[in-house]
């Protein structure tokens, strides 16, 4: 029944970072194969961690981290009013960080191939999957998998 | 009530920006030595392994077997699913062919042992433990250094045997894998499951492979074409070889250049382009492919379980690229060789 209950983003931050071990990671890495939500949420975490680091991002001195909690300890209960400007902002940074997240995994991916040319980059891929072959710790399942796809798509004719 | 906004919004900005510190702060910097020493020891050869079982494929794509079944001895290794055989039998790879008794033969390529580079260009750590197919597994996480997670094996406790395995795209999606539902460590299995069964036709996928690495000058020589080099090739990567091919069943002169950075590999294959349908590689719907693409152009196709980009140049030369990388980085290599 645990397992129904869905990690933390903390949790699972700390996970994709490694910073985990033990059973924690063991745990978590358990939960996220089985619950599509969690994986899906590790998959973002993953993407914006590579966002921030291809936009060369640093972390912000101490004083900014102080000055943020000593904010929000000065200012513990805020008006009412400001709750629906709350939930809105909130309920438009999920929908960005969806909307981008979406246009993300949509993008990038050709489509599978439908060129005439497959048998030849057929021929170029399991070639290459060969080479891969005794490479230190090859995917030989894997490799094998790919080679007998590629076989049925593209023939044995470049 | 204006400023009061913009006041949240900068507050949630820095927030978040601790956020991140504090999840870049606590990813690990170096390798720890104990997950490489296990790394190293599960890459050695294994003469004493004998398993059978049954893993799962993932990422193969939707022609791809979803699961195979898997004899290995030592080196020497069988997969099988009803669309086929591919057996190792410690020297070259063959995709035996039931219904036509052909076995093709891929050349592997000689083994580069690049560990040192991957420990150069990646971080590796323990991810703890967990099991696999029953048994007890080691967890070993690769991160690309100022990145995220690249890939992650799960190592036999007692053998050293990778039970499962997962690759990453930058994103952080899985990009392929593997996965033992079952194994049986000792297993009985006949020699003749390594073998090319006797009366079969041998048919060569590519032959050449096996040569010694040739410079460039030497390489155009032999395929009869001016090889160049690629303009681009990502950080980390350097050339781990070049080899004089002859591609398919017209044994088409080729050019292939590897590169790698220790985990991850590619090849640049060029050869000359053809217009004899039928004969040449670039012959067959040539007219299709101006249509979707500018010539000389790269663009990358994802095939079956694998990727690959392609780009003809103004010399006749037609280039793919096949490997670890994504299409725009595959198409960005294919465009830059000129």
């Amino acid at each position: 029944m645990g397992d129904l209950k869905h990690e933390s983003r903390r949790t699972l931050a700390e996970y994709a970072a490694g910073a985990l071990g033990g059973r924690e990671a063991e745990r978590v890495q358990a939960h996220v194969g089985r619950c599509a939500a969690c994986r899906a949420e590790l998959a973002r975490l993953n993407e914006a961690a590579r966002l921030v680091e291809s936009a060369g991002l640093e972390s912000p001195p101490p004083r900014v981290d102080e000055a943020v909690f000593a904010h929000v300890a000065a200012h513990p209960r805020r008006a009412p009013a400001w709750r629906g400007l709350r939930l809105a902002l909130a309920g438009a940074g999920v929908a960005l960080v969806l909307a981008v997240g979406s246009w993300l995994g949509l993008r990038g991916e050709p489509p599978l191939a439908t060129s005439p040319y497959d048998a030849e980059m057929s021929l170029y891929v399991r070639d290459h999957a060969a080479a891969e072959w005794r490479e230190p710790l090859a995917d030989r399942v894997g490799l094998s998998a790919m080679i007998l796809a590629q076989a049925q798509e593209g023939g044995d004719a470049p | 009530m204006h400023r009061k906004a913009v006041i949240l919004v900068v507050v949630a900005v820095a927030a978040a920006a601790v956020g991140f510190g504090v999840w870049r702060a606590r990813a690990p910097k170096a390798s720890d030595p104990e997950a490489l020493a296990l790394l190293r020891a599960a890459a050695a050869p294994r003469d004493t392994v004998t398993l059978s079982g049954e893993a799962r494929v993932i990422g193969g794509g939707p022609q791809a077997p979803q699961r195979l079944s898997v004899d290995q001895k030592g080196d020497r290794m069988r997969m099988a699913d009803g669309s086929g055989v591919v057996v190792d039998d410690g020297r070259d790879v063959y995709r035996l062919d039931p219904g036509t008794r052909t076995a093709q033969r891929y050349r592997a390529a000689d083994v580069h042992g690049d560990l040192e580079r991957l420990a150069e260009n990646y971080v590796v750590t323990s991810g703890g433990r967990a099991e696999v197919a029953g048994r007890k597994a080691t967890v070993i996480v690769m991160r690309r250094r100022g990145g995220g997670v690249a890939r992650r094996l799960w190592l036999d406790g007692e053998t050293g045997v990778v039970l499962r395995q997962e690759t990453y795209d930058e994103r952080g999606r899985v990009l392929n894998g593997m996965a033992f539902e079952r194994v049986d460590f000792g297993a009985e299995v006949p020699e003749s499951a390594f073998e090319v069964p006797d009366g079969w036709e041998i048919v060569e996928a590519g032959a050449g492979r096996s040569e010694e690495p040739v410079p460039l000058d030497e390489l155009s020589e032999r395929v009869g074409f001016e090889v160049k080099a690629p303009g681009y090739v990502p950080q980390g990567f350097t050339q781990i070889g070049a080899h004089a091919r002859q591609m398919g069943r017209h044994a088409v002169p080729a050019a292939e250049l590897r590169y790698g950075d220790g985990r991850r590999r590619f090849s640049v294959y060029e050869h000359a382009r053809t217009h004899d349908a039928g004969q040449g590689m670039a012959g067959q719907g040539r007219h299709g492919w101006r249509h979707g693409a500018p010539e000389g152009r790269g663009r990358a196709m994802g095939l079956q379980g694998g990727r690959a980009a392609r780009a003809e140049g103004e010399d006749r030369v037609v280039v793919v690229v096949g490997g670890d990388l994504t299409p725009q980085e595959l198409a960005r290599v294919a465009d830059s060789v000129k």
